[in-house]
């Protein structure tokens, strides 16, 4: 069984990406599943970033410490990551770096600086590359040296390039070395190559060169390696892609005709995406139907995010699939929006990429920490549909199931996802973004609203027919409002309205599947049962294979509803677990918090991860036996 | 001139040292001559050399600390050992690198 771990880092902007993107490719193509993750910097140019990555034959659900190989590409990545290389791993480094002291290097975080001298010193190394190079040899890592300098001079003479050409190859004479080392052959490297630079074939001509003389060297200097066995899907044609991405494409599906935004982490790929696919081509069969052969959608930047949410709101009420997407600092500015949305019942959809806060926080590191204000946001008791995806293909079919649950309802669906999710890769099958599963369904919208329309007519489930704005005389506001949708302060009529959209919700928790709100994985009879949401999914269910290695029998409950929260179903399930531990990247244990509030079972341990980085499956392992043990909270702190 | 090395075998004068040259912000033994308008590896040289010197009120490049400084700082930066230049050199494809983040 192969399980490949990579840690590719070097400075923001030093081709990190293309690094990690021909690595994913190699292996994609070599017939592997991955799961690839950026970490960086949020200072933008020059900090130091990694791109974090896992190959196997089946999916794999999380990442994992330590790594087989580490391929620095200065003398800061061999600073900041030594310690999460496994013996018999490799690291691919610039034999220039060693001299570098872990003081001279300025953007290094202070705080990490002082932890790497100390560990260096008690290891009686010196406090420099070399001492991390030297700590590592000592547990058993391979030390793979490539003098780049030397190397780019060959690329420049015998591709008969200029400097300026060969200098974008840096990271794929690293990369190339570090493939090679661990069995993966040329012929992918240089396939994946051509496929990241498609369409340039001076930039593919330079790289090619550059991994021929990588690899060239290191097989000269290190011998040949045992070939990689190829993987399970070689020769399929699978397809590659971000959290952000499926959000996307499963928008386009859903038919979303506008999305309004302002830039901010990580929701901005998910903007970027529909921007760039703004025309949408129909198959010949639908063009047919419809009568014209694309469809557009609007993406619009907006000024900030006040506008954004009203924005969206506008479109909504003229009949649009309506939606905007932000993140915690941009969601609490959205929060009047998001209130009058309840109260005038407009169907949106609103995606919440959570990042590490309070305030500004981390921007471009994750975290789990708006559960809560999600569920709670907008003033006044103003309820709403919160639903979060555990992986990227449930964030696909969250997407579109979000649209229709916005238009039935009438009401905001806040989608929540993670800056975890948002950048990570995977590969997938085609066939997991199965189209002939999608539903579309608008609800109760009528064409011809008629005489005597009434925009907010009490019915029994608290949904009234929806005519678009200008298909019918209507009112629309903040204020509280009659059936026709004019103010009112009468306290009957106010009453009447907070019952319709409390009823509203009920009718939520009446239709939505099981499978939308809980989901129960592993045997019912499991001595612990984890509970959790988001994309800690993946993660877990590793780890349950790991702990039953290890005589822990663990099952996982997934929260994909949060609001209205499915308390009769999650409430049953529990009744029967033995243990419950809560697993969620937050302080406060806002998942905890919820359970106990709605169901009354108080989890018997919390296990949570608050430094920004994604949880590892052997952080789970490691929090669920310590809590077995019976610790009450655990903080398990992994990553770099 | 050019041949004469440092102690740890480095030419002395070379681009590395040179007035005209603009290291690349992430891997600074690749720089730009702005006289020739190519990329030269650190240890090159050619007639166009003049010698790096701070006294000049402008901006600079801190190579070391990857940040931009002022005259003042730049002397200061030199002192401590920081390899300060005139400027940096960003490679214009270096947006495909980056990733959004604020
Ligand atoms: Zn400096």
């Amino acid at each position: 069984m192969t399980d490949l771990n990579i840690i590719i880092g070097g400075p923001q902007g030093g081709g990190i990406e293309s690094a990690g993107q021909i690595a994913v490719k190699s292996l994609v193509l070599k017939g592997y599943n991955i799961l690839g993750s950026r970490e960086y910097h949020s200072n933008i140019m020059g900090a130091h970033s990694y791109y974090h990555l896992r190959a196997k034959e089946d999916k794999p659900g999380s990442l994992t410490l330590p790594v087989d190989a580490l391929l620095a590409l200065d003398a800061e990545t061999v600073l900041t990551h030594y310690r999460e290389v496994r013996p018999g791993g490799i690291v691919v480094y610039d034999p220039a770096v060693k001299a570098t002291r872990v003081d001279s290097i300025q953007p290094m975080a202070p705080p990490l600086k002082e932890r790497v001298k100390k560990d260096l010193e008690s290891r009686g190394l010196p406090t420099t590359a070399e001492g991390a190079l030297k700590a590592m040899e000592s547990e058993g890592v391979k030390l793979v040296g490539l003098p780049l300098k030397a190397m780019l001079r060959k690329v420049s003479e015998e591709a008969k390039a200029p400097i300026a050409s060969v200098s974008k190859t840096v990271n794929t004479l690293g990369l190339s070395a570090m493939l090679y080392m661990l069995g993966v052959e040329p012929g992918y490297i240089e396939k994946a190559i051509s496929l990241q630079f498609a369409g340039k074939e001076k930039v593919i001509r330079m790289n090619v060169a550059a991994a021929r003389i990588a690899v060239e060297y290191v097989r000269e200097v290190y011998g040949e390696p045992e070939v990689l066995p190829d993987g399970p899907h070689k020769g399929k044609v699978r397809m590659v892609a971000s959290g952000n991405d499926l959000v996307a494409m499963g928008k386009i599906v859903a038919g979303v005709g506008f999305l309004s935004y302002y830039p901010i982490t990580p929701s901005s790929d998910e903007a970027l995406y529909l921007e760039r696919h703004k025309y949408v081509k129909l198959d010949d069969g639908m063009a047919e139907k419809v009568g014209y052969d694309r469809l557009s959608v609007v993406a619009v930047q907006m000024e900030d995010e006040l506008a954004s949410i009203n924005a969206a709101i506008g479109a909504a009420l003229a009949g649009a699939r309506s939606s905007t997407t932000t993140s915690g600092p941009g969601y609490s500015l959205m929060n009047e929006g998001i209130s009058l949305a309840v109260e005038a019942e407009v169907p949106i959809v609103v995606t919440l990429w959570m990042r590490a806060g309070p305030s500004t926080g981390m921007p471009t590191r994750t975290g789990q920490q708006d559960l809560l204000h999600s569920i709670f946001s907008g003033h006044g008791d103003a309820p709403k549909i919160v639903i979060a995806s555990g992986d990227h293909v449930e964030a696909f079919y969250d997407a579109i199931k979000a649209f229709n649950w916005a238009e039935i309802f009438q009401s905001p669906v806040i989608h929540l996802l993670d800056k975890y999710l948002a950048s990570a890769m995977a590969s997938l099958d085609r066939e997991e973004l199965d189209l002939s599963k999608v539903v579309i369904d608008r609800g109760k919208l009528v064409d011809n609203p008629g005489e005597g329309y009434l925009r907010y007519k009490i019915t029994e489930d608290g949904i009234s027919p929806r005519a678009r704005i200008g298909d019918a005389v209507m009112y629309m506001t903040g204020l509280e409002h009659t059936e026709d949708g004019k103010a009112t302060e009468d306290p009957v009529a106010r009453e009447q309205m907070m019952f319709k959209r409390e009823r509203k919700m009920r009718k939520v928790l009446e239709v939505l599947p099981e499978e939308d709100k809980a989901v129960l994985y592993g045997d019912p009879d499991a001595d612990v049962t984890l509970v959790s949401f988001g994309s800690t999914k993946g993660v877990i269910l590793d780890a349950m294979k790991m702990l039953e290695g290890k005589g822990v029998k663990a099952n996982f409950l997934q929260i994909r509803l949060l609001s209205p929260f499915p308390e009769d179903l999650v409430a049953d399930i529990l009744s029967s677990a033995k243990k419950v531990i809560t697993v969620e990247l937050n302080l406060m244990g806002q998942l905890a918090f919820l359970l106990r509030a709605h169901t009354g079972v108080k989890p018997d341990s919390q296990v949570i991860k608050v430094n920004g980085r994604p949880i590892y499956d052997y952080e789970v392992v490691e929090g669920v036996l310590k809590a077995l043990d019976g610790a009450g909270r655990v903080v398990v702190s992994g990553g770099s | 001139m050019n041949n004469r090395r440092s102690g740890n075998g480095r030419r002395e004068v070379a681009c590395h040292s040179c007035a005209h040259w603009r290291p690349h912000i992430f891997y600074p033994i690749l720089g730009l001559c702005s006289v020739r308008g190519v990329l030269t590896f650190e240890d090159d040289w050619c007639e166009h050399y003049k010698p790096l010197s701070y006294g000049e009120d402008r901006f600079y490049w801190c190579v070391t600390c990857r940040m931009r400084l002022t005259a003042v700082e730049a002397r200061e930066h030199a002192s401590r050992g920081h390899k300060v230049y005139l400027s940096g050199y960003i490679d214009p494809d270096v947006r495909e690198e980056i990733y959004d983040a604020f």
